[in-house]
This record gives structure tokens, sequence and C-alpha cells, in this order.
């Protein structure tokens, strides 16, 4: 199945995806990066009310066996944790953009999301990387 | 493999389960910045240590066990279930995104363990990636456990993984992965032979009944040295790599790193 890298969102080099909606920045992984690992199997998030660095780890997932740190886009305080996925990390593999985000993060402001990538501009990124 | 890239060598004294574990970590964060080292580290442990994966379940039960028998108890930064250290040697190779252009967890996993694979031939043992022996024509990891015994519910040897390497249907090489942004690290375990005793004691009476392992001692009826399995180890990696190893040390930014490891993250941390 092609690659997804939907217009509309943002994207670190690190594989992570932000939808960017006021103040409020939903953050998930890409379908590259789920594709990478394989089927997860386990997944650990920040609770709500932690705050999150641009840049850093806030989270880790495991398929069989590879453990892969998840890291910020943006800096904030976590206000929204998909509890859904300590159940069924797998829904990240199905639904990596949709049922699969990972966190909401409440942002100071939205200035560090203007360092990162438009959908073109990823897909440029894993093409000079030789991954697509 | 790009040109530019070195590649180290690093045998290790035997050390505990927490300086272990913090020196793969020194090593693959370390690699995550500066992205131009191969590292093949071996390495062997001070005293019989059970290391449980990222998000393994540690029981109480199996705390116990090792307790009463003096065993170390460490967590590891990769993923994967338990595994009792004892007679192997250890290693880990870490490597830095995109020398290889897939850096899919099999893929990755694949290239570290040609290496092994040939070192095992060194040794006259015929090791394959359970990956090519097995129907997994999707590519995903996946694993299997297969009628495991309460307690061994979580041993790497009563798993069956893609990643696995086997001489024919019995695991003889466990190995596992982390991955940080800019690095990736593959380890796995060579056990030189199997303290059965001990293992009945932590996985169950019938452990070595039901599940199907092997060690080098049984697969070529004497046990080779810490030193042999090291020198064909190394081989195997010059010949998978196509580069000669440069046996090199630890920097001291990687040293400084791996003490604030070992004093804090890797002792014990139950769930």
């Amino acid at each position: 199945m092609e690659l997804r890298i939907p217009e509309g969102l943002l994207y670190s080099p690190t594989h992570e995806w932000v939808k960017v909606d006021g103040n409020l920045a939903t953050i998930g992984v890409t379908d590259f990066a789920q594709r990478e690992m394989g089927e997860l199997t386990y997944i650990e998030l920040p609770d709500v009310g932690d705050h999150i660095e641009a840049g850093q780890p806030f989270g880790v997932i495991e398929s069989v066996k590879a453990s892969e740190e998840v890291y910020s886009p943006v800096s904030g305080t976590v206000v929204k944790v998909n509890e859904r996925l300590l159940d069924d990390p797998t829904i990240v593999n199905q639904d990596p953009y949709g049922d699969g985000w990972l966190i909401v993060v409440e942002m100071p402001s939205s200035e560090e999301t203007k360092a990162l990538l438009t959908a073109q501009a990823y897909v440029e990124m894993l093409r000079r990387e030789g991954r697509l | 493999m790009g040109e530019g890239i070195r590649v180290r060598l690093l045998i290790d004294k035997p050390a505990d389960g927490a300086w272990n574990m913090a020196v793969d970590e020194a090593v693959l964060r370390m690699t995550s910045i500066r992205r131009n080292m191969l590292t093949v580290r071996l390495y062997m442990w001070e005293r019989p240590t059970v290391s449980v994966g990222y998000f393994s379940r540690l029981t109480e039960g199996l705390l116990d066990r090792c307790k009463k028998r003096g065993i170390d108890v460490v967590r590891r930064l990769s993923g994967g279930g338990i595994v009792f250290h004892d007679d192997e040697v250890t290693y880990s190779v870490v490597l830095p995104k995109g020398l290889i252009s897939d850096c899919s967890v099999l893929t990755v996993c694949k290239f570290v363990s040609e290496g092994v694979i040939i070192g095992l031939s060194e040794l006259g043992v015929d090791g394959r990636l359970a990956h090519s022996v097995s129907a997994c024509a999707s590519g995903r990891v996946e694993g299997t456990i297969h009628g495991a015994l309460p307690n061994a519910a979580e041993f790497c040897y009563a798993m069956h993984s893609p990643t696995d390497i086997v001489v024919g249907s019995a695991k003889l090489v466990g190995s596992a992965q982390a991955r940080c942004n800019g690095a990736i690290l593959q380890h796995g375990s060579v056990p030189l032979g199997w303290d059965k005793d001990m293992l009945r004691h932590l996985f169950g009476d019938g452990v070595l009944e039901r599940h199907e392992f092997t060690s080098l001692e049984e697969l070529l009826s004497y046990k080779p040295s810490v030193g042999d399995v090291i020198e064909a180890l190394c081989v195997g990696f010059e010949r998978a790599f196509g580069r000669a190893l440069h046996v090199g040390k630890l920097s001291d930014d990687e040293v400084d790193l791996a003490l604030r490891l070992a004093g804090r993250k890797w002792i014990l941390r139950c769930s």
C-alpha cells in the first residue's frame, strides 16, 4: 500500500505529525514510522498535565522486538492522551493519522510549528534520504 | 554502507548489568548525535543477570526467585522479553540511522544478524535467521509463544520471532532492538551453555522440555571458549559489513554518560 502523507498536517524530521488547531497541537507518528516499526505491542505516553519540550522524547512505542522513542515536535502542556492505545496500540498501525493520534498539547505559542515540515517538504526529505 | 563510516570494535571486560546497559545506551545516544561510526561491542556479565525488556512485566515471583539465588536484575533499553545472561557472549551493534537505506526493524536485524550467522559458521554452527525459514511473508515482526509455562511467559527463549537465529528449529540467538532519533542498537545473546538447574528455578520445571532452544555447547558437543566466540563474531561482522573492525575504546563523553545512566536509570524498576 502506498505511503500516506496527508496534506494539511505538519511533520517533524523524526517522523511525527502535528495537526494545529489554535494553540492546540494533536501529535501522532507518521505512516512511515509505524511501517518501520511493524505491529506495535506496547505504548508509553505522558500524563495529562506533563510539560513536554520540542525535540525531546515524550513516549516510547514497542513492536515485538524493538522499542523506539517518540519525540515532541512542539513544547507545551499535555491536555489529552489517547488512552485507547494503551489497550490496543495497533490502532496506530491501522490509522496513524486518525484514531491513532497520541496526545494533544496546549502550546504557549505556535512559533515552534514554523520550523516543521509541510507534507511536500516531508516527502522531499524522505526522497533525499533514499527512503521513498 | 557509506564510505565515510568508521567501524569501531569494543571488547569489554565482564561488568554488572546496570553498567552493561548504560554503556549500550551511551553509545546509542552519542551515535545518534555524531552519526559517523558503527560500533560493534562484545561483552560479558560479571554475575548471572536477568534482563527485562523495556516493557516486559517483571513479576514479584521472578524477582523473589532471582533474589533467592543472588541473581542481578536489570531492565534493558531494548524491546523483547526476559533473558537470563550467564555463560554467554553478548553483542551490541549500534549504527546511525541512514547507514542502510531501509531502517525497518527487520532489515536492521538482518543486517546485524548476517555477521552473527557468519561468525557462528566459523565455529561450525549452521545458523539461520528464523525469518528466512518461517512463513513471514509480510515482513512484519511478530512474536509467538507456544504453550509457555506461566513462569516462562515472557522468557525470551520461550518466544519465537522472525528475528531469532535458529539452528534447525531450535533457537540459539535471541536479539532485540532500541531505536532513538538518529541511531539504532541491536543486541543479542550467544549462549555458550545453559545452567539448566537455574533455568528450571527461574522459569519452571518444564521449561527445558516445553521450549526448543539450544547453546553452542549442545550443538558442538564441547563448550567453545569466550575468546573463540569473540574471534568468530569479529570475523563474521567484518565479512558482513565489508569493513575491518578497528579496536577502540569508549570516548570520554560516552564514559561520562554511561556513569550517569548506570547510577540511576538502569537500576531495576519493577512493574
